[in-house]
């Protein structure tokens, strides 16, 4: 029986438990054993009863008493001994939880040891060194990406194109105040064949630009 | 006796005398077994002798009460209720042939004698040791109580396998369940004094 070395192993606890557990189980079997018996002696008691014997009913009558009364005792110890495995089963539930608490409180031992306060320190400040370090090098990469050259050519375009802009307005307004002279001259120009090709061949160039302008924009898109 | 509803085949007279052809008697064996495997499990029948009488039925702890009433049949040498009998076609089985079938059953592990020498009953295992090691371990584990201690009485009578198959098992057919948990190494058999069987720790 059991010789394998994994098989549950017996602890003296266990067979504690078991006498107990035994002895509570005798006392439910004679529980049993004594309800049949009052319950046969009831019997009994009835058929005497009806023949009009009273002697015999008066004795069994006693037997029953007596039956009850034991009965009662052994209910009482029955629970008892139910306490009993209760509390040495609860017993042993906190022994466990017990040993739960010191082994972890080894272990938060020596995992405390491990960490020494100095160390713990040189190292915060080791870390926040290389943070800080870290944080130069970021500036100084975001900085050198979009390079200050680069800037300062993309400031002076705008400012060109600016004034550009702002010439253009200025010459609108001139060329206002030419536009009658201008429509007149152009109703000159007008009759003339060689110069209509001129303005043709303008806008198709125009024409042709335009699409080269859109592919390129759909490239850098997809792109 | 109980609510159990014979097969057809029970009332077949022919059922109740051995065929002589090799086939049929196969069959006809393997339909008794069937007949008695499914009769002794709704009745829970634990011991059944050559009279087709139930020894040991429903709970144990009434046993006493059963076996008082049980035995007043025998000593008429007519059982009323046997399942070998069936009063309603005048049929009854030889002994014979209930031998035979018992043999079967014991080779199939459907039943064990209760000694070597007395064959004239046997236990029924209606279901497996293994199967009854299964649902004692099921109950083990859903009733939290790996690692305690329980006595047999305990597992056959106590209030916490009421509802269950095994309840009223009778405590042979319990020792071959724990038996194999025992091979399992799931379980571990504590003996008393007198070398019995007293308790098990379960894992």
């Amino acid at each position: 029986m059991g010789n394998t070395t994994s098989s549950p192993k017996i602890t003296a606890q266990d067979k504690a438990i078991l006498q107990v557990k035994l002895q509570k189980d005798k006392l439910l079997k004679y529980q049993k054993k004594s309800t049949l018996l009052i319950k046969n002696e009831t019997n009994q008691i009835k058929a005497c009863l009806s023949k009009g014997d009273k002697t015999s009913a008066k004795i069994i009558l006693k037997r029953t008493k007596y039956q009850e009364n034991l009965l009662e005792n052994v209910s009482n110890q029955i629970l008892n001994l139910e306490n009993m495995i209760q509390n040495i089963e609860f017993k042993l539930i906190e022994q466990d939880f017990l040993k739960g608490l010191q082994n972890g409180n080894e272990i938060l031992k020596k995992l405390n040891n491990e960490m020494k306060l100095d160390q713990v320190e040189t190292l915060m400040d080791d870390v926040n060194e290389n943070i800080q370090i870290q944080e130069e090098i970021d500036q100084v990469l975001s900085n050198s990406i979009v390079g200050k050259d680069y800037e300062d050519e993309i400031d002076e375009e705008l400012a060109m194109l600016e004034k550009e802009e702002f010439m253009k307005q200025g010459k609108q307004s001139e060329q206002s105040g030419q536009q009658s002279k201008d429509n007149n001259e152009l109703i000159e120009k007008l009759p003339s064949v060689d110069k209509l090709q001129d303005i043709k061949q303008d806008e198709e160039e125009e024409k042709d630009e335009e699409p080269v302008k859109v592919k390129q924009k759909k490239t850098a898109l997809l792109a | 006796m109980s609510q159990y509803k014979f097969p057809q085949i029970y009332n077949f007279p022919p059922f109740f005398t051995k065929q002589p052809n090799e086939q049929t008697w196969q069959a006809q064996l393997n339909n008794w077994i069937q007949l008695i495997l499914s009769y002794c499990k709704a009745n829970k029948v634990w011991i059944l002798n050559n009279k087709g009488e139930a020894l040991s039925q429903g709970n144990i702890e009434d046993l006493e009460e059963s076996i008082t009433s049980l035995s007043i049949n025998q000593d008429d040498g007519i059982s009323k209720d046997g399942i070998f009998v069936n009063n309603k076609i005048q049929r009854r089985l030889e002994p014979q042939v209930i031998n035979e079938i018992f043999q079967q059953m014991v080779k199939n592990n459907d039943a064990f004698y209760i000694t070597k020498k007395d064959q004239s009953s046997v236990f029924i295992n209606f279901y497996r040791p293994e199967d009854w090691a299964s649902m004692i371990l099921e109950w083990i584990e859903s009733t939290g109580q790996n690692g305690t201690v329980l006595t047999m009485y305990e597992i056959s009578q106590g209030d916490l396998s009421l509802n269950k198959e095994f309840h009223g098992i009778h405590p042979v057919i319990l020792e071959t369940a724990l038996n194999v948990l025992v091979k399992r190494s799931r379980a571990q058999l504590l003996k008393d004094e007198d070398g019995k069987i007293a308790g098990v720790k379960i894992v």
